[in-house]
């Protein structure tokens, strides 16, 4: 099948996953404690403008309706009004999402880039040095909070060592060195967990193809270890990498929400914990939204990315 | 490629005796277990660890230094570290534990219904789908917004996020016992649906079902001092490793003391319990490795 | 006798950590002179892939020879350095395996498989064109049609057959002289598995190389031998030249090995008398539908328009290649699967479409025994839960299923005081055998054996063919004996069926069909059948 065809197959298949993510954000909204209405309305409305309120929010609707007619306007990319600032929500998210996009980024290309050869020097030497040090640091840096990673770094680097900014962000219009030196620490603190997940994948699944039967068959053609290894297995190996880079990427988005707060930076993170402070639910919608279709979206790229790496897949 | 397979050992009441010798001579999981009891122990013993009432106030004796009186000092608003420290392994070791129940008991519901039932598979695996999409903090912390904060709509919120991952991983060894001989031939033999599911298949689901519950619970600890740390937590009175973070960040740069103690508690706890699932795993089955290991 | 390819003299191989401890095999000696097939031939466990995997020096971790000398052509090889190993590996000694799905890189094209061998086998630098010029004509070679074609493609658009070949072709390549072929058409259907043979055969003759091939069937070692090693828990129980071994074999073990493979010819052939019909199928059809998005998609007839009767007492042979439909037909008339359409008449019941409420009672009048004993007990459960199980779903109480399971035990030959051991305590045979006794719990009229002594050793198939045949005739038992193999077939079954592409092409009496097969297809498995000539 021609690659367009998988591309059409495979995007249609995330539009269910994404309705259900549009249903959860609307039933978290409708089942909330506290009258939106009531706090939208301030503290001296009488039940007659309630009421006004309701009807041209469509409240008096029955549930069903309510969720066809805020799916609809989803569609058409309008997002709601935030309760607390009367701003759209399209507007509050595009303002914050940069900082959030340039750590994401930055993280991820840090932890492919880091994650993947220690997995697999890992795997090569096992029980070596390497694998063993690999091993301990993932184990600790799956206990230990991002934010108190992240104030390890602030300590380490920028308190006693003076490398970097404790705290703020400065956008790419302000130079790149400046952007870069701000996401430094950021990006060691979001990276940890995220390069243990990759080396660990990286390394497991390396070592479950190098059992399998065609690296028998390479090593009795004669060839040296380090094709055996990087070569046919590592090809192999591909799949189940990208797919935990993929599935990472909703760690991340997690870990974003923390490192914002830790480092000041002012991203959709800062947005979601100042929007559920002040209960303002649209908002926290439409970050649902953007994050839940972020994370399909580069699911999607992965799938589509198997094609490339196992030429099976293309065929199912 | 199976995704989990089938495992191990016979289970006899014999059997029971070699099982508890075999958990104990291995040292990841000694590790682990000791890690947990101490903090058990801690935890109900708290009033007489040489405690103080951790919420007293006592503005004359804010952050001091390590003391006689106040052994790792005091907060910002002059309350008892250590105490504080004793006291917050409760809400840690609680939420830990709820969560894991919660979600492991709704989860391989789920699981096993969609693992048994055709149709209820498909629309319920969309809806699994769906929920996974949203990162599990996001979820929580949106579900906190909407429930309000205290220990049992936090424990809810974390939960929920963790279902759809139990629920994915009862199914698909569900699924692959289904198709295995042995079930086939019960199913020829007339055996009953209800029989066929606690007979043939709900063993196999126990040791999977074990070791992810120790990782939801360590990521439920996370998740909870997190939360906390964001100010959406626990409520500012109870003494919780997260609220002591939380309180910490504006005098972090005068006493980093203040952040590094919970944050020792806090990664101490959920290594012992990472390191036993770790040793859970690798002893039950090496090949669970890929599928639930760690992904948290 | 020509020169000596390779000489394996007194071989010992042991652990690596325990070097005086346990023996995986021991004193091995084989000679393989040029031109000439040496097959060892061995039950599991009996060691021969040890000792092929000890020539290479690919031994799995944690073996390593202690003791004897290996030597290719003259050149001792243990002791020899990992590079010179390396250098040997794939030049001088090529290799094929028995998977040749698994043995294939699934993620890079045949050309490239190919390719680095001569790339990593020379230091010279060689053109694109030079090395597609190699790979072509040693594919070629294999008598692979469209094989600029199949350069490029990947190990999974390949037939079974096609992949060997490419194996062979890749194995081939650099001129080895010795190579060494690991149960290399096990996992094939047996006319592929003829045109292999034939092709190995081929070049030995062409190339003048030496064989060392492993294999558990004495039908292949009448087929392609000159000379034949045969093994036995890690020993050389007897060796010889194969008219030599054949005619006369000296040690017991190899006379009951050859005479365990099935001969494919009805050792009595009376004629029954016709029996009380217990099951009829008629137009049975089965078809997976693989609907795509758009309504469109694949459909596979699996099983198209199937018909027969089986009456008490009787065994009828579904005998098929792998995809021809056998075992859907199989799981379809058991009710593990739902026809798509037709009758089953279990009994005077049409238990076709019935649901799985109302089909219960009749379950226990067809029971199963499946292909792998590893996976058709429960291995959480006691032997005595397992076999209870069925007993109890018909109403006895656990008192009266104790007893009964017990004369159960005893009716496959098993010991009585087996209950409250666990499967993995037991050997494939045997778990065989409580499996058939889980199966006559329920006092079955028919039993299906869906490949149920396929996977056993061939001393172990002929006990349990014998324990089939003996139950038909105290009990009466109606049976559906699907296996791939004719041989086995012809051992036991009063009549046959051929099936292909979800049909059946032929059916009559065993005799019959054996003697003068009608559909070519037929013809086909016949002449193919391993052995044939030699060991009647």
């Amino acid at each position: 099948m021609a690659i367009a065809g998988v591309l059409l197959k495979r995007s249609v298949s995330v539009v269910p996953v994404l309705a259900v993510v549009a249903l959860i954000a609307f039933l978290l909204l409708r089942f909330s404690s506290g009258d939106p209405v009531a706090q939208l309305a301030g503290d001296n409305a009488d039940p007659a403008a309630i009421a006004a309120i309701r009807a041209r929010l469509g409240l008096d609707q029955p549930l069903p309706v309510q969720f066809l007619q805020w799916l609809w306007r989803l569609l058409q990319g309008d997002l709601g009004i935030s309760i607390v600032s009367n701003q759209p929500v399209l507007t509050l998210i595009g303002q914050r999402v940069g900082p959030t996009l340039a750590v994401s980024l930055t993280t991820i290309i840090f932890s492919v880039l880091v994650g993947v050869p220690i997995g697999v020097l890992a795997a090569w030497r096992r029980g070596g040095w390497l694998d063993r040090f690999a091993m301990w640091t993932s184990v600790t840096g799956f206990a230990v909070p991002t934010f108190a990673i992240g104030y390890f770094w602030i300590y380490l680097l920028s308190m006693q060592l003076g490398l970097f900014p404790v705290q703020g962000y400065a956008s790419l219009s302000q130079g790149v060195g400046l952007f870069l030196w701000h996401l430094a620490l950021p990006t060691l603190t979001l990276s940890l967990v995220y390069v243990a997940l990759i080396a660990r994948v990286a390394r497991t699944s390396l070592l479950e193809v190098l059992n399998e039967d065609f690296v028998r068959t390479a090593r009795a053609k004669g060839l040296p270890e380090r094709i055996v290894v990087f070569k046919h297995a590592l090809r192999n190996a591909a799949v189940p990498i990208v797919s935990i880079v993929g599935i990472g990427v909703a760690l991340l988005i997690g870990g974003v929400v923390v490192t914002e707060s830790v480092f000041n930076l002012p991203g959709l993170g800062r947005l979601t914990v100042d929007s559920v402070l002040a209960r303002d639910y649209p908002v926290i919608q439409g970050i649902i939204m953007v994050f839940g279709g972020a994370y399909v979206a580069i699911n999607l790229l992965v799938d589509i990315s198997y094609t490339f790496f196992d030429p099976r897949i293309s065929a199912q | 490629m199976t995704a989990t397979t089938v495992i191990a050992p016979a289970s006899s009441p014999v059997d029971v005796w070699t099982l508890v010798r075999k958990l104990l001579r291995n040292r990841t999981i000694l590790f682990g277990l000791g890690v947990l009891i101490l903090l058990a122990l801690v935890a109900i013993f708290a009033s007489v660890l040489w405690t103080v009432d951790p919420a007293a106030l006592k503005p004359r004796l804010r952050l001091r230094s390590p003391s006689a009186v106040n052994w790792l000092g005091t907060d910002n608003l002059g309350r008892d570290i250590w105490s504080r420290l004793i006291y917050g392994s409760r809400v840690s070791l609680v939420v830990g534990a709820v969560v894991a129940i919660l979600a492991v008991v709704a989860g391989s519901a789920l699981g096993l219904i969609a693992g048994m039932v055709r149709w209820i598979d498909n629309v319920l695996m969309r809806m699994m789908d769906g929920m996974m999409a949203i990162p599990a903090i996001l979820l929580a912390i949106a579900l906190i917004g909407g429930l309000g904060a205290n220990l049992v709509t936090i424990c809810i919120a974390i939960a929920v996020p963790e279902i759809p991952r139990v629920a994915r991983m009862v199914r698909s060894v569900v699924l692959t016992v289904r198709e295995e001989a042995y079930v086939e031939a019960a199913v020829s033999m007339g055996t009953r649906l209800p029989v066929l599911v606690i007979r043939h298949i709900v063993p196999n689901i126990l040791a999977p079902l074990i070791v992810q519950a120790t990782y939801i619970a360590s990521s439920a600890i996370l998740i909870e001092a997190s939360l906390s740390f964001l100010g959406i937590g626990m409520p500012d009175e109870i003494p919780s490793w997260g609220n002591m973070m939380a309180d910490a960040r504006l005098y972090f740069q005068i006493r980093p003391g203040l952040m590094l103690f919970p944050g020792i508690c806090i990664a101490l706890t959920v290594l012992g319990i990472n390191r036993l699932g770790d040793g859970l795993r690798d002893m039950l089955d090496p090949r669970l490795a890929r599928s639930v290991g760690g992904v948290k | 006798m020509s020169e000596a390819v390779l000489e394996v003299a007194g071989l010992t191989v042991g652990l690596t950590h325990d070097a005086d401890g346990r023996r995986i095999v021991r004193d091995i000696n084989v000679t393989v002179p040029r031109g000439q097939i040496v097959c060892v031939v061995g039950e599991s466990g009996s060691g021969k892939s040890v000792t092929a995997f000890s020539v290479t020096g690919l031994l799995p971790e944690g073996l390593k020879p202690v003791a004897g000398s290996i030597k290719l052509l003259g050149e001792e090889l243990i002791g020899a350095t990992d590079d010179r190993m390396r250098e040997l590996r794939g030049s001088r000694i090529g290799m094929i395996f028995q998977e040749p799905m698994t043995a294939l890189n699934p993620v890079m094209t045949v050309r490239e498989q190919l390719a680095e061998l001569i790339e990593w086998h020379s230091d010279k630098r060689h053109t694109k064109a030079e090395v597609d010029k190699r790979v072509l004509a040693a594919l070629e070679d294999m008598l692979l049609p469209n094989a600029s074609q199949m350069m490029r493609a990947y190990p999974h658009q390949l037939s079974g057959g096609q992949r060997q070949r490419v194996m062979i072709a890749m194995a081939m390549l650099l001129e080895p002289i010795l190579l060494i072929a690991d149960e290399p058409t096990t996992a094939l259907d047996v006319t592929t598995q003829k045109q292999i043979l034939m092709l190995i055969k081929d070049l030995v003759k062409r190339k003048n190389i030496g064989v060392l091939f492993i294999t558990h069937d004495f039908g292949v070692v009448a087929d392609i031998a000159d000379q034949v090693v045969v093994m036995q828990r890690g020993l050389v129980v007897e060796s010889g030249s194969v008219d030599a071994l054949l005619k006369n074999p000296t040690q017991p073990y190899t006379r009951l090995l050859i005479n365990s493979v099935p001969k494919g010819i009805r050792v009595a052939t009376e004629t029954r008398e016709p029996t009380p019909t217990v099951l009829e199928v008629k137009a049975l059809k089965m078809t997976y539908g693989h609907r795509g998005f758009f309504g469109r998609g694949r459909v596979t007839q699996a099983v198209k328009e199937a018909a027969f009767t089986l009456g008490r007492g009787e065994i009828i042979g579904v005998v098929g290649e792998s995809g021809s439909g056998k075992s859907t037909l199989a799981r379809c008339v058991s009710r593990l699967m739902k026809p798509t359409s037709g009758e089953i008449s279990l009994l005077g019941t049409d238990i076709a479409r019935a649901s799985n409420e109302t089909l219960r009672p009749h379950r226990r009048y067809i029971q199963v025994v499946f292909q792998d004993p590893y996976r058709s007990l429960n291995p959480r459960l006691s032997v005595g839960r397992s076999l209870i199980e069925g007993v109890v779903n018909f109403g006895a109480t656990p008192d009266e299923a104790r007893a009964k399971v017990a004369s159960l035990l005893e009716l496959v030959g098993m010991d009585t005081q087996i209950l409250d051991r666990f499967p993995h305590e037991f050997s494939g045979g045997q778990r065989q055998r409580i499996c058939i006794a889980r199966a006559l719990a329920s006092e079955p009229q028919i039993l299906i054996a869906d490949e149920a002594v396929s996977a056993l050793d061939v001393t172990v198939q002929a006990q349990v063919l014998r324990l089939f045949a003996d139950l038909r005739s105290r009990l009466g038992l109606a049976m559906l004996f699907i296996t791939h193999d004719l041989r086995v077939a012809g051992e036991l079954c009063d009549r046959i069926m051929v099936m292909k592409s979800g049909e059946i092409v032929e059916s009559g009496s065993t005799a019959d069909v054996f003697d003068n097969p009608q559909h070519p297809y037929t013809q086909a498995l016949f002449s193919a059948a391993p052995g044939r000539e030699r060991l009647q």
